[in-house]
């Protein structure tokens, strides 16, 4: 059913239709309108989860590791200052190998007070063994949360799913609702391998000695390699069922691109407007979309990246003392490839500074201007 | 156990998960805090109560629809729930910890539910198998008397019990039917009677007979009460129409006339004298009572008076009569002043001090005085020590400190109501039975550990009001109708269920559902724990709702 809708609302029919058993979630700017939602939904019965208003972000993710650790399909969404106080759970969680999904709306870091897109928070968790996508419209968010149950389910790690603050969250697109039973059929029930039964007693979470944590810990990273491979795959049975496909990096117009810019999330959106009026103007650019961004898909960034003498990676987010976070995995992809890559590293948006069309093209024409990049770092939009 | 052993990469676990049961690991090795069930604790409702009575343990039986062991809990300590449930001035509920919540719990009518239900469930007392050689003698069968005949009895003593009137009761004959009907005393005396008690009515014990006749017993607890009437000391007060308020109260529950005029008034401000004012209202009079300090001030039970000015009762405050004017003998004009009050300095009720100049007449032809009573002086005088030359001197478990001599009731001093009586009783009867036994007296409440209201656990409590009890319209009562009406048994069962039991545990087993450890069982109906998995984090004792585990240095248990 096609409906205009906020993405919060997408949001919420995401985890409705993945027939989440568990919602524990705490309010914050711009995700709050996700969690009212989903309470009318379970209050009038059209959705049957346990829902359980908790008093902060900490207990909102206990919440989920605990139904979790039961076998139970769970949901919460949060943002910023929220996400940062689950910081300690997000890696109980992933060591736990609980398939939690999670939106963040991303939301700029505080103080100083700002609550508008900015990727900085979800990417400061890039560490602590979650699945993270990037989502570009309302639509795609509503769709990567069910195919993420259906991947975290399968490697068995958690994952978080990443729209714009205010730009996705709270704007109106139109989205195709599907139906439940086309839901079922593409995402089976949860069946825990690993969880507290009377039936079956063990205890979770005991010490590992330095004899064995190693290992754990190596058979985590195995599960993230695993997941790319998931991940692929369970995006094509999407579009199977579904009639959408989003890949987990997505190429767009690179054919002989003397230039690629590196994007995620809406500025994706907005990019392929700049970059379709370049190419009409006989420009070859094109615009690499990111939207896995663990694990990182590297192979396919080389081999879309190793195609444009120039790269521009913009990143709406930084790692201070660093640069942005994209740039840096960007360019630890390409590195020791051979490539005579340049690659120009852009840093706008933070705190919801919006990124426009003239701003992308500034990007593209201070990266044509120059053969390799001046600074390490290019603030573009900066109000000197 | 066996050792597990992981040979290669693809045996290690993806997720940290038990592989054989960890009950090896007695985590109580951690614990330098030891929870325990406390039996040291008391509820405010308990120590106040003057019989000592473990109000939540019968309470929480009457939630669980147990009348017939609530009763038998209650009646181990007072047999008489039917009396006191009309009659007392329950210090329970003052102290009740519900109060800082909502409304404190209606114990007092609850009391009178379970003394109702036992007329009905024909329940048998509990009495000791073994009987005892000793005798034991008690002068009075007023409810101090009658409370020491019952736990003597109880106990397999033989008891004979002396009284001076023709009736049973004491002062509880004086109360009018209206309170308490005749019937109830009846019963509740059967029931002691029922244990083997021998009553001698019209037998008076003087101070020849306490040394003669009285020589056959192996111990005496002397109950004599305080019938002695205060006088005003004004003149006129002999002057003919002028009444004692006790003998009034006795002749009208008697049924037997009272010549009296219509001017009526009142003199006192206790229970005696809001009895005689509300029964004079039933016999058709508009009496007025004269009272000489303020309404607060009043001994009389709150409840009383108010129910003594719905019923048209005209109370006067801070007035005292001077003088009482006869014509012909007989009483014709009362003359009073207005008082006011000063401070008594040391911290004691205002004093009331007459306002110079402010006397006024009223016409009374009828003056009936209830300014309490006091015990006769001469009794006994030269052989036990007396306080203010009436109250025989006691310890506080009745002790004469005079051989085997014991006393309780309004004969020592300080009790001055039937529960008060009551407890004095068992608590000669328990001395007595240590004596008698050459034993230690047994320990007292006072060693306990009150549970205030700072230590309920309230997240486990909503709020609710407290059970109205069901009284007669103003419109229908009558002397012989009992004015408050019992309760009916869904509302007795919804307003126990209201008592957060300080300090007893009833079995709510949150202890044994918050435990991490799960090291909280129930063996036999109770709740124990296993110190060998108790990590002693606490959470039960700050989660328990009424504050009965304490936490303890281990170090202290382990030497």
């Amino acid at each position: 059913m096609e409906k205009v809708i906020v993405g919060n609302h997408a949001v919420a029919y995401g985890a409705m239709l993945s027939r989440v058993q568990l919602v524990a979630a705490y309010p914050i700017s711009p995700q709050t309108t996700i969690i009212e939602e989903l309470s009318e939904l379970c209050a009038s019965g059209q959705m049957k989860s346990e829902y359980i208003k908790v008093e902060s972000e900490h207990s909102a993710m206990a919440c989920c590791i605990g139904a979790a650790s039961v076998g139970v399909r769970t949901f919460t969404a949060t943002s910023a200052q929220g996400l940062a106080l689950m910081h300690e759970e997000l890696h109980w969680a992933a060591g736990a190998r609980l398939p939690i999904v999670m939106v963040d709306v991303n939301r700029a870091m505080s103080p100083p007070w700002n609550m508008w897109c900015d990727q900085t928070d979800s990417l400061s968790q890039r560490d602590t063994g979650w699945l993270q996508f990037y989502c570009e419209s309302n639509q795609e968010a509503l769709d990567t949360i069910i195919q993420a149950y259906k991947i975290s389910e399968e490697i068995l790690l958690p994952s978080m799913v990443m729209l714009d603050g205010f730009i996705l969250s709270h704007t109106y697109e139109l989205v195709d609702i599907p139906n439940q039973e086309t839901v079922d059929r593409f995402l089976p029930r949860f069946q825990a391998k690993y969880k507290l039964d009377i039936e079956d007693p063990h205890s979770f979470g005991g010490a590992f000695l330095p004899e064995i944590y190693f290992e754990q810990r190596y058979k985590m990273q195995g599960a993230m390699e695993e997941g790319k491979k998931v991940a692929k795959r369970v995006d094509e049975e999407f579009n199977e069922v579904f009639g959408r496909k989003y890949g987990i990096v997505e190429d767009y117009r690179c054919e002989e691109a003397d230039l690629i810019l590196v994007t995620s999330g809406t500025i994706a959106s907005t990019t392929r407007e700049v970059i379709d009026a370049y190419r009409s103007q006989g420009e070859n650019v094109g615009m690499l979309k990111i939207k896995m961004f663990r694990p990182f898909p590297a192979d396919e960034v080389e081999k879309v990246l190793s195609q444009a003498k120039k790269v521009a990676v913009i990143d709406r987010n930084i790692s201070y003392g660093q640069g942005g976070i994209f740039a840096q995995e960007i360019k630890s992809a390409l590195f020791g490839k051979g490539l005579d890559t340049s690659i120009f590293c852009y840093v706008t948006g933070l705190g919801g500074r919006d990124v426009t069309p003239e701003i992308i093209q500034d990007i593209i024409e201070y990266t044509k201007e120059n053969d390799r990049p001046l600074k390490e770092i290019n603030w573009m939009g900066l109000n000197k | 156990m066996d050792k597990i052993i992981i040979r290669n990469i693809n045996e290690v676990p993806p997720l940290s998960i038990s592989l054989q049961p960890t009950l090896w690991n007695q985590t109580g090795s951690w614990r330098y805090l030891r929870p325990i069930y406390s039996d040291e604790k008391i509820s405010p409702c308990t120590q106040n109560c003057p019989i000592n009575q473990n109000i939540p343990a019968w309470l929480g039986l009457v939630a669980e629809e147990k009348f017939d062991e609530a009763l038998k809990v209650l009646i181990n300590d007072n047999p008489m729930p039917g009396i006191c449930g009309r009659v007392c001035h329950h210090p329970c509920e003052s102290l009740c910890n519900r109060k800082d919540y909502d409304e404190v719990v209606s114990i007092n009518m609850i009391e009178r539910f379970l003394g109702d239900f036992g007329v009905g469930s024909g329940i048998a007392i509990e009495q000791q198998i073994s009987k005892q050689e000793k005798r034991v003698a008690i002068v009075g069968s007023g409810p101090a008397g009658l409370s020491c005949a019952y736990h003597l009895a109880r106990k397999g003593y033989e008891v004979k019990v002396f009284e001076a009137l023709s009736e049973l009761g004491g002062m509880l004959r004086v109360i009018p039917p209206y309170r308490l009907p005749q019937k109830v005393l009846d019963r509740e005396i059967s029931w002691i009677e029922g244990l083997g008690v021998e009553f001698l009515c019209n037998t008076k014990i003087d101070n020849e007979l306490l040394g003669r006749d009285l020589s056959e017993f192996n111990a005496i607890f002397i109950a004599t009460g305080a019938a002695t009437e205060e006088k005003l000391g004004i003149p006129g007060e002999d002057l003919e129409g002028v009444f004692s308020g006790i003998e009034f109260l006795r002749l009208t529950n008697a049924r037997k006339k009272v010549r009296i005029g219509r001017k009526v008034m009142v003199v006192g401000g206790g229970n005696t004298a809001i009895d005689v004012g509300r029964t004079l209202r039933r016999m058709g009079y508009k009496p007025i009572l004269l009272y000489r300090r303020t309404k607060e001030q009043m001994p009389a039970i709150q409840e009383e008076v108010e129910e003594a000015l719905r019923e048209g009762v005209r109370i006067e405050y801070l007035v005292s009569p001077v003088r009482m004017v006869g014509r012909n003998g007989k009483l014709a004009k009362i003359e009073c002043v207005r008082n006011k009050l000063i401070s008594s300095g040391g911290g004691g009720r205002p004093k009331p001090i007459p306002i110079k100049g402010s006397n006024f007449f009223m016409d009374a032809d009828t003056v009936i005085l209830a300014l309490g009573a006091y015990p006769d002086a001469g009794f006994a005088e030269s052989q036990l020590k007396k306080v203010n030359g009436h109250y025989i001197t006691v310890d506080g478990w009745g002790w004469t400190s005079c051989g085997a001599i014991f006393a309780g009731g309004d004969v020592t001093a300080g009790v001055g109501t039937v529960s008060g009586a009551i407890g004095s009783g068992k608590r000669a009867a328990l001395a007595i039975d240590s004596f008698l036994k050459s034993r230690k007296l047994p320990e007292s409440f006072n060693g306990k550990q009150i549970v205030e209201f700072r230590d309920i656990n309230l997240d486990y409590f909503s709020h609710s009001k407290r059970a109205k009890r069901p009284q007669l319209s103003i419109k229908s009562r009558s002397r012989p109708k009992e004015v408050n009406k019992g309760v009916a048994v869904a509302a007795a069962v919804r307003e126990s269920n209201r008592c957060f039991s300080c300090g007893l545990c009833n079995q709510c087993n949150i202890c044994l559902m918050v435990c991490p450890d799960v090291a909280i069982f129930k063996e036999n109906e109770s709740l124990m724990i296993n110190y060998d998995y108790c990590k002693g984090c606490g959470i039960c004792a700050v989660e328990c709702p009424r504050s009965i585990i304490n936490l303890e240095r281990e170090e202290l248990w382990r030497k």
